[in-house]
């Protein structure tokens, strides 16, 4: 349970700084919107919201792995995956 | 005052130290063929005017006019600077104006002919600024990737030729309270020249802290949002695709006295029917001239905008479609150790 909790919170967050990055509401980047194709991400804007994520969360994210994610539930992936080679 | 003629297509050199004599340039002399520049198309996003007809009024922040806070978001504007939005706004009225927009948007103009002349003094203040804050306060780890290419200069007019695909020359004046009309002068030669066929030229300043508190610190008024732009083209080129002159550019002159450019670029230009200036300038109009009427746009606009001699050449056009008799003479004031210039709008029938 508190595993789903910290999950939602996270991807909350998550969604505000990519919202926040590409200047739409939260609503418009659901879970699995494509970033490229329905977001119209470039690659500055990936390299932005790494760059938040990073700071937000303490983690750190390699060029290939932020290069290759397209969806938030992607960047959630991410994160995990940022967390477990830190801890 | 000896006044000193000179032509476009003369080449450097012509600047001399001291700037005693106002140098004047006229697409009606000198070899070349003397292509002339018609504006066909002006757009406004200035903050609370309606359109170029606005600028013959006071300033007046209408409810229903142009609203910063609502016009300059959406997917289009993302990640470019507040002068950069300011300026897409002002390009695409100015090349819908002139008939060049297609109903999805997109430019059908020839692309590799239209040239893009950017005016700003200040329009990356705000980026140069607060990458430094952020340097200072959060280290080079805090700056944001995406604001990077707003610490060039001539970022506003790439995104203006980005968003618009425009691929003629590109370029941007930060020249002081004479930028915008020298931006139309450039406008000019690179038709003359035969480096283009149109030039879309937009002056743009942003209103944020930063911008406020530099003019504060000078004693300047504050300004609004303001961007103006409009499409030159030569006049050829115009009367191949049906579009008609608004205005033609007539005389551009440069001097280190307002009168002494003035006096320049109205010469042969005919009667003159409004004075986009200082009032003070109607004072150093040439000793024939009849006074004409007076829009002071630099009262709100300030006179030390990259706007303004942009914004004067769509009052000219406001002041023509109108029905108005009598060409529009622009000046800048002139800073200490500056340079006064001055542009005359001819009726789009001379």
């Amino acid at each position: 349970m508190a595993n789903s909790q910290q999950t939602t919170a996270d991807k909350d967050e998550l969604r505000a700084i990519v919202a926040r990055v590409l200047e739409l509401g939260t609503e418009e980047v659901t879970d699995d919107a494509g970033f490229r194709d329905d977001l119209g991400v470039d690659s500055l804007a990936l390299l932005e919201i790494a760059t938040q994520i990073e700071s937000a969360f303490g983690v750190s994210l390699t060029d290939d792995d932020i290069s290759a994610a397209d969806t938030l539930d992607e960047i959630q992936q991410l994160l995990d995956k940022a967390r477990r080679s830190d801890s | 005052m000896t006044v000193e003629r000179r032509s476009s297509f003369e080449g450097g050199g012509g600047r001399r130290a001291g700037m005693t004599t106002a140098e004047r340039s006229s697409p009606f002399e000198g070899g070349g063929g003397g292509r002339t520049a018609w504006i066909t198309g002006v757009g406004l996003a200035v903050d609370g005017l309606r359109g170029a007809a606005d600028l013959l009024a006071e300033y007046t922040r209408h409810p229903d006019g142009f609203d910063p806070r609502t016009a300059l978001t959406g997917r289009e504007m993302r990640h470019r600077d507040r002068a950069s939005r300011l300026a897409l706004r002002s390009a695409g009225a100015a090349l819908r104006d002139a008939g060049l927009l297609s109903d999805d948007g997109g430019y059908h103009g020839p692309a590799r002919r239209t040239a893009v002349v950017v005016s700003s003094n200040l329009g990356n203040l705000d980026t140069v600024c607060s990458f430094l804050d952020t340097i200072d306060q959060e280290t080079s780890k805090g700056l944001k990737a995406t604001g990077l290419p707003h610490t060039s200069s001539n970022s506003i007019a790439g995104w203006v030729a980005i968003g618009y695909g425009l691929t003629g020359p590109n370029l941007t004046l930060c020249n002081g309270p004479s930028s915008g009309l020298d931006a139309l002068h450039w406008a000019r030669i690179l038709l003359v020249t035969g480096r283009a066929d149109l030039v879309l030229v937009t002056g743009v300043e942003p209103d944020n802290e930063y911008t406020a508190r530099l003019l504060a610190d000078e004693g300047e008024r504050r300004w609004p949002d303001s961007a103006a732009s409009v499409v030159v083209e030569a006049a050829e080129h115009a009367d191949s695709r049906g579009a008609r002159a608004r205005s033609v550019l007539h005389g551009y002159a440069r001097a280190a006295d307002v009168g002494a450019a003035m006096t320049a670029a109205a010469e042969g230009g005919g009667p003159l029917g409004l004075l986009a200036a200082e009032h003070s300038a109607l004072d150093a109009l040439p000793g024939a001239a009849t006074a004409p009427a007076v829009t002071d746009l630099s009262r709100w606009a300030g006179r030390q905008s990259g706007a303004l001699g942009v914004l004067q050449a769509a009052a000219a056009v406001a002041h023509f479609d109108r029905g108005a008799d009598g060409a529009v003479l622009a000046a800048s004031c002139r800073l200490p150790g500056g340079t006064a210039a001055a542009l005359l709008c001819a009726a789009p029938t001379s």
